[in-house]
């Protein structure tokens, strides 16, 4: 009976409160505080920053002067600590006066430590590389020596780790004529149409390209430069980058990634102009590149513009669809916001459903299909501006579907397609 | 009407003598300038006071000010053991979708309202942390932008959540199930 008791009262517990979350979360005032006490216990005049909240990739100015900064004399000491999440990393720079140096001191389990006497900045930099969350500021002035905060927050000391081997340079490349031939091998598999090759020449400052015209259909460029000439005790990193852009500047394609090789990919709906554009070759190099095409899929709605066809075609091709078996069962368009749609469904069919923006420019298209119970969503879209969901009806008969642009004055278009091949689970 | 008169020949003086030959003397004194800021009350008094009628507590502005697009505007909020806390954030019509986060020291999201809409609300309940970071984030457009949060006890914070919804109704703007959110 008594062991009955105490399980019900625990699942009680349970059903009221929930798991408790506070528990779980760490409070940085209070690991502050603790840091803050064993200072002033050292003797330390300690001051405690107001909290500030911190995300990546944010440079701030950090306050680190002392309490009663002005009357410091020159023989106190001063320690600081910049506490944060045990997930946020981050750096802190800083100048001594008199000194051109710039020290860097990156975090440990989220916290920088910073100690020296006499003349000492009253900022520093601090920038996130990753993470956010609460960051708190102490600072302790003393003429003694104050206890590390290592030796304070233990839990935070991140451990004995040896530092990383130096995995040494980069391994050789294979030359261009390989690295052309592979990829046309790649794009062969991919289904695509391998065309004659193209080829520039750097120029002083690696930068080049030229005028292309490209025809109705989706393209993909790979451009291939030779690695530099390594010398003793360097090594070269060959970083290619590239893009597509129309004629009135507009980049429809772009790699700004820092592999050695550049591939762009782009659908056009009808004949563009365009210019290709590189740089990081070499200087004077030869750069090669492969020009591979693939047609527009089919069925695709002629009521759409050009530039959403293109689109369409684009996140059709880069999600592997399927060729479209016939023309869309169900078309919308739309314009900026939140937009629900209803669509009836064939009981045991699948589709496929695709949004593309017509006009305007948006972060991405998100599309949701929800069928009774369960949910098909594209939350991702495309840098392009295009969104795509594929379902199995299974028994439903009708389908709500709702289209996202979280841009002003977009507009775009929906199609969903029957495709083959859709079977009972 | 002979005042009348008087008052337009007056005028037509005043006029006629603006246009005289080289500068004069400041005929009007300079504009009286006084400082602040805008009052965020303004934007959110609309939902405070429906809040307030359906047992929320009193108004504090976490925050206000102009943002661009992308920008973070927020402050900590501390929130008592065994109380919720209503976030809201509310923008000038120039803001087309505004977002809502409360996060804990450690930075982890304890509720969000990312809704594409302009008015972000969420509902904080136990157990949470003793502070939250909350923040709103101009998704698109940029403007006047506020933040306000009021406290709600545990017992009425379905009441004050309806109440809340009840306003978009009242407003003619859809009322997205999103609307009070993140209730974690």
């Amino acid at each position: 009976v008594s062991v009955r008791g105490t399980f019900t009262l625990a699942c009680v517990l349970c059903v009221s409160r929930g798991p408790d979350a506070s528990a779980a979360q760490e409070d940085l005032r209070e690991v502050a505080g603790r840091v803050a006490l064993a200072w002033r216990g050292a003797g330390a005049l300690v001051v405690q920053k107001d909290s500030r909240f911190v995300t990546e990739d944010e440079t701030l100015t950090v306050d680190i002067r002392g309490q009663g900064a002005s009357m410091a004399d020159a023989g106190d000491c001063r320690r600081v600590a910049l506490v944060g999440p045990r997930g946020l990393s981050f750096h802190v720079l800083a100048a001594l006066a008199g000194d051109d140096d710039v020290q860097r001191v990156a975090s440990t389990a989220g916290v920088v430590e910073l100690h020296g006497c006499g003349t000492l900045p009253e900022t520093v930099k601090l920038k996130t590389d990753s993470g956010r969350g609460t960051l708190e500021t102490v600072v302790g002035t003393s003429t003694s020596g104050l206890p590390a905060v290592a030796a304070v927050l233990l839990e935070r000391t991140g451990g004995v780790l040896p530092p990383p081997p130096e995995p040494g340079p980069l391994p050789p490349l294979p030359s261009p004529q390989v690295r052309v031939s592979a990829a046309e091998s790649r794009e062969v598999r991919a289904g695509l149409v391998v065309g004659p090759e193209l080829e520039w020449t750097a120029g002083l400052d690696g930068k080049g390209g030229g005028p292309l015209v490209l025809t109705e259909g989706c393209h993909r460029f790979e451009l291939f430069a030779v690695e530099p000439k390594r010398e003793p005790g360097h090594f070269a990193h060959l970083d290619l980058d590239g893009a597509l852009r129309r004629e009135g500047g507009e980049v429809i394609a772009e790699d700004q990634g820092s592999a050695p090789d550049v591939r762009l990919d782009t659908c056009v709906a009808g004949a563009t102009k365009v210019a290709l554009s590189f740089e990081g070759a070499p200087r004077g190099s030869t750069v090669r590149a492969t020009h591979a095409t693939h047609d527009l899929p089919l069925h695709m709605p002629s009521l759409w513009s050009l530039d959403a066809r293109a689109r369409a075609a684009r996140i059709l091709l880069a999600r592997r669809v399927q060729p479209l078996p016939d023309d869309a069962v169900f078309l919308a368009r739309g314009a900026s916001g939140h937009t629900p749609l209803s669509m009836p469904l064939e009981p045991g069919a699948c589709y496929v459903a695709v949004a593309a923006l017509e006009r305007g420019r948006s972060h991405g298209v998100q599309v949701h299909v929800t069928l009774g119970g369960r949910t098909f969503h594209d939350e991702q879209g495309m840098k392009e501006g295009a969104g795509l969901v594929a379902f199995c009806a299974r028994e439903s008969t009708v389908a709500e579907i709702s289209v996202d642009t979280r841009a002003s004055a977009t507009g775009w278009g929906l199609a969903v397609f029957r495709a083959l091949g859709g079977a009972w689970p | 009407m002979r005042g009348a008169l008087l008052v337009l020949a007056m005028a037509l003086v005043g006029c006629g003598t603006r246009g005289g030959i080289g500068p004069r003397a400041a005929a009007v004194a300079a504009p009286l300038v006084t400082a602040g800021t805008p009052d965020g009350r303004a934007l959110l008094g609309d939902v405070a006071t429906k809040a307030t009628e359906a047992g929320a507590g009193p108004l504090s502005v976490v925050a206000m000010g102009e943002t661009s697009e992308r920008e973070r505007l927020g402050a900590f909020v501390e929130i008592p053991e065994g109380s919720c806390l209503l976030g809201y954030a509310r923008a000038s019509r120039s803001v087309e979708d505004l977002d809502l986060a409360a996060f804990s020291d450690e930075g982890t999201p304890v509720a969000v309202d990312d809704a594409p809409d302009p008015h972000p609300t969420l509902l904080v309940c136990p157990p949470h942390p003793t502070r939250v970071y909350l923040a709103a984030v101009a998704a698109s457009g940029e403007g006047l932008v506020a933040v306000g949060a009021q406290l709600v006890p545990p017992a009425l914070a379905a009441a004050v959540g309806k109440g809340d919804e009840r306003a978009w109704d009242a407003r003619g703007v859809e009322s997205g199930r999103g609307s009070v959110a993140g209730a974690r």
